[in-house]
């Protein structure tokens, strides 16, 4: 049985929408980090293949 | 090191994640598997945490049975039908009793509640074109259909005003029992998610505090 009923946590996709890769990192990065000052208890990164907006592994354009 | 990967594009999930788990835990890894062969192979970044859960995203075909087998967790994505995920928790927790499970719903919040319904509305349906997501024939989730009434995205959302969408969240739980709610900010202004998630974090009453070892943050709900 789970020690808890209900966690709250956040899922970010990297989303790029304005073509700035290094930005679109950074901002996931803080808003993963301001969850958790929130009391959010975990942080999931979304990575997508070959998706045209969200940053993930090399295939994506 | 060296190593050989087959190229056959089913191969072994038991396999893969196998060999994923053993690069995650130990410092070298030497695998003979039927699909992967590596000698002496390692992966840098070491991830901190250990063991490293994993989570299959996915509530269909073998992933239940390959969750139950190995401890998995099961994840629902953002755009699952409620309903469909509700029936399938139900039916595992019937064959396998209490399992990690965690849900990803689309989310926006806005002390004007209509304001927070037109955004979160307006970014769900450009999801899918902008992600550039495709489904088999058949396998489209309502929520990302062309004609999907507003209606049937709420439903599948977390989306309105604080006390609105704890509320969904508690009915979540009142439907899903044990679980994990994962929220994903439906909105590409990064300011306007973590506004989003202040104010749930809120009128959930959610509260920082650290634990007692190493310092690491642990979070809990009030009411």
């Amino acid at each position: 049985m789970s020690d808890f009923l209900q966690r709250y946590g956040v899922f970010l996709n990297v989303e790029n929408p304005d073509n700035n890769a290094r930005d679109a990192l950074q901002q996931t990065v803080w808003t993963a980090a301001a969850a958790e000052r929130m009391g959010f208890y975990d942080a999931w990164v979304a990575e997508h293949h070959y998706s045209p907006f969200a940053i993930g592994m090399k295939h994506s354009r | 090191m060296g190593g050989r990967a087959s190229l056959q594009p089913f191969c072994d999930r038991h396999e893969a994640l196998a060999l994923i788990q053993r690069l995650w835990a130990e410092p070298e890894t030497h695998f003979d598997g039927r699909y992967f062969q590596y000698e002496g192979v390692a992966v840098y970044p070491r991830p901190l945490q250990q063991p490293v859960p994993v989570w299959l995203a996915s509530l269909s075909g073998d992933s239940p049975g390959l969750a139950a087998e190995h401890g998995y967790g099961l994840m629902a994505t953002p755009s699952a039908d409620l309903g469909q995920v509700a029936a399938q928790v139900a039916q595992e927790r019937s064959i396998r009793g209490e399992f990690p499970f965690a849900i990803a719903r689309f989310f926006y919040c806005d002390e004007d509640s209509r304001h927070a319904i037109e955004r979160g509305v307006e970014a769900v349906r450009a999801y899918p074109r902008l992600m550039g997501v495709q489904f088999a024939p058949g396998k489209l989730p309502p929520m990302f259909a062309p004609d999907a009434p507003e209606a049937a995205i709420l439903a599948n959302a977390v989306i309105g005003d604080p006390a609105q969408c704890v509320a969904q969240a508690k009915a979540l739980q009142d439907r899903l029992g044990s679980h994990r709610l994962l929220l994903k900010p439906a909105t590409h202004d990064p300011e306007s998610a973590r506004t989003a998630l202040a104010l749930f974090a809120r009128e959930a009453g959610l509260h920082a505090a650290r634990s007692g070892n190493g310092g690491a943050w642990s979070a809990s709900c009030n009411g």
